[in-house]
């Protein structure tokens, strides 16, 4: 057999092992919400809010998908006090965060602002629980050194 | 008066789901498409129409609709691949039937194939993870499919007091069927102390709450009334179609206890079938649901109205989903363990419909056909894409 061909460990059938790895990465424009994240380096969190009919979205974004206005949207910090909606703890782990120890996802519910936001739940709430109160935070994630927002004790 | 031509099921064929190690995307079409002509009876010169349903990325041919093309030997027809996540084999069947009852086509097939077992089990969880919102829910969070569903569990069990045993129901009862079922990826019978033992994947979901990662292929050859009657007696029809979108991020859901989109899907297909939606169960003698995970089949029970919001726990507990029942849901053994090839679940539902409609189904699992009608509900990502649609004899 060519030096490609392998067999499969279970089955014993003959697999072609591709030799043309693909390592893909990929550079997303942000410059119509760089404000979301010049603040979150600060600390804080931004949605943004139409001028013409008044909603709000988080995620932030640069056009208003309810009234149709194209024209500049007002960037604002969020109240970020809420309670938790529902949660989960990921054990099996996607290949690009294998390198993480398991990890608590949770949605949370910003009782002002009528937003939803998804985020990593802070190790500081052990036990996470429908309906507690949460506010987000934005830290540095040891894991990754990577600044993200946290759901966190309020 | 001028009266629309149907459009019915005049063959069907389907490939053996599993991790498939013997068989190259190549394979698994031909074992599912090869068997969808022979047995509609059609010259494939006459296919007019194609229509391929897959996602895609898990395996190396990037267009798999041309190599479709390809092992079938279809030469003279029109082609496109389509794509709804997870229903992108109910598209391909709703592309199909829109060709022909628009008249453009006299003769099309619809082909589902995922291989998704070319790549390691960790890619592909990276792989369906990323079909999420993924700047705001993957680049940082890591979500996995498990997680996004998880997500909907831990609501509903809390919000209608299930516990995790109730979602091992459903498990316990598609792996009754699916030992059943020949094609299917899992033959074993479980019980719910082996879902309860199994591993945690995203909380409170289980291994064993969970569909695998499968290689399969389902086709089906479409055409319209005045043809279908020219190859059989029994077409099996398209009696509505209903189809929703849903957001792109999770967190922009109205709440995490059911899926809109299927709801929306599935009012504007029994209102297409002219099916009372406030008992429609009394009007069907079955389905399939789309059951990626356990949670899953239970809100799927109450967003297609066979429960009350809040009562699928009642549903599952009673046994009311079993042949005998209610109304029997997943007696090919659904994603759970039948397996869910992405790309070709919804066909392999049209398959799985056509069979229980002609009573064709293995010995075990055949339901009392009375209404001749079946639904098959195919969910694709989080509730991003929903499709409903009824057949008939
Ligand atoms: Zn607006």
């Amino acid at each position: 057999m060519p030096e490609y061909i392998a067999k499969d460990e279970k089955s014993r059938n003959p697999l072609l092992v591709d030799m043309r790895s693909l390592n893909i990465r990929y550079r997303i424009p942000v410059s119509r919400i760089e404000k979301f994240y010049e603040s979150l380096d600060r600390g804080i969190i931004m949605g943004t809010k139409c001028p013409v009919c008044g909603s709000r979205f988080f995620p932030p974004q640069a056009w208003c998908s309810e009234c149709g206005f194209s024209g500049d949207m007002e960037f604002y910090p969020l109240d970020t006090h809420g309670h938790l909606l529902t949660f989960t703890r990921i054990f099996a782990k996607p290949k690009s965060f294998s390198g993480f120890g398991d990890y608590t996802v949770g949605i949370a519910h910003l009782d002002r602002e009528n937003i939803n936001v998804l985020a990593w739940i802070d190790d500081a709430i052990q036990k996470p629980e429908v309906g507690m109160e949460i506010s987000i935070k934005v830290e540095k994630r040891k894991e990754d050194n990577a600044t993200v927002y946290f759901i966190s004790k309020p | 008066m001028i009266r629309m031509s149907r459009v019915g099921i005049i063959g069907y064929g389907i490939s053996k789901f599993g991790k498939r190690t013997d068989a190259s995307m190549y394979d698994l079409i031909w074992e599912a498409g090869s068997e969808a002509i022979k047995s509609s009876g059609v010259d494939k010169k006459d296919i007019d129409y194609m229509v391929v349903s897959n996602m895609g990325i898990f395996s190396s041919e990037e267009l798999a609709a041309v190599v479709a093309g390809e092992v079938l030997g279809i030469k003279n027809a029109g082609l496109h691949r389509v794509e709804a996540a997870c229903a992108s084999g109910s598209s391909a069947i709703a592309s199909a039937y829109d060709a022909i009852r628009s008249g453009r086509s006299k003769i099309a097939i619809a082909v589902g194939i995922e291989k998704m077992s070319e790549v390691e089990s960790e890619t592909a969880i990276e792989l369906i993870g990323r079909a999420g919102d993924f700047l705001w829910e993957y680049e940082f969070f890591g979500l996995t499919f498990p997680g996004y569903y998880a997500l909907y569990a831990t609501a509903y069990l809390n919000r209608y007091g299930g516990r995790e045993e109730d979602l091992a129901l459903v498990s316990v009862k598609n792996h009754h069927y699916a030992h059943l079922n020949p094609i299917a990826h899992f033959n074993n019978e479980i019980s719910v102390e082996d879902v309860m033992k199994s591993r945690y994947i995203a909380s409170p979901l289980k291994l064993y709450d969970s569909s695998p990662i499968t290689d399969g292929s389902a086709a089906v050859v479409l055409a319209s009334e005045d043809v279908a009657k020219q190859y059989t007696d029994t077409p099996v029809w398209i009696d509505g179609i209903g189809s929703n979108l849903g957001t792109a991020n999770l967190s922009k859901r109205s709440d995490f206890l059911h899926i809109e989109a299927a709801r929306e899907a599935a009012a504007k297909a029994y209102r297409m079938a002219k099916i009372d939606q406030d008992k429609p169960y009394k009007h069907l003698d079955g389905a399939d649901v789309h059951d990626c995970f356990s949670i899953a089949e239970l809100m799927a029970y109450e967003d297609l109205g066979f429960a009350e919001r809040g009562k699928a726990l009642d549903m599952i507990r009673n046994d009311e989903t079993y042949i005998g029942g209610k109304i029997p849901v997943n007696v090919d053994g659904g994603l759970i363990s039948k397996g869910h090839p992405i790309g070709a679940t919804g066909v392999s539902m049209a398959v799985e419909a056509s069979k229980q409609l002609l009573r064709k189904a293995e010995n075990g699992r055949q339901i009392d056909v009375r209404n001749g009608r079946f639904l098959a509900h195919n969910v694709g990502g989080t509730g991003h894409y929903a499709y409903v649609t009824i057949y008939s004899i």
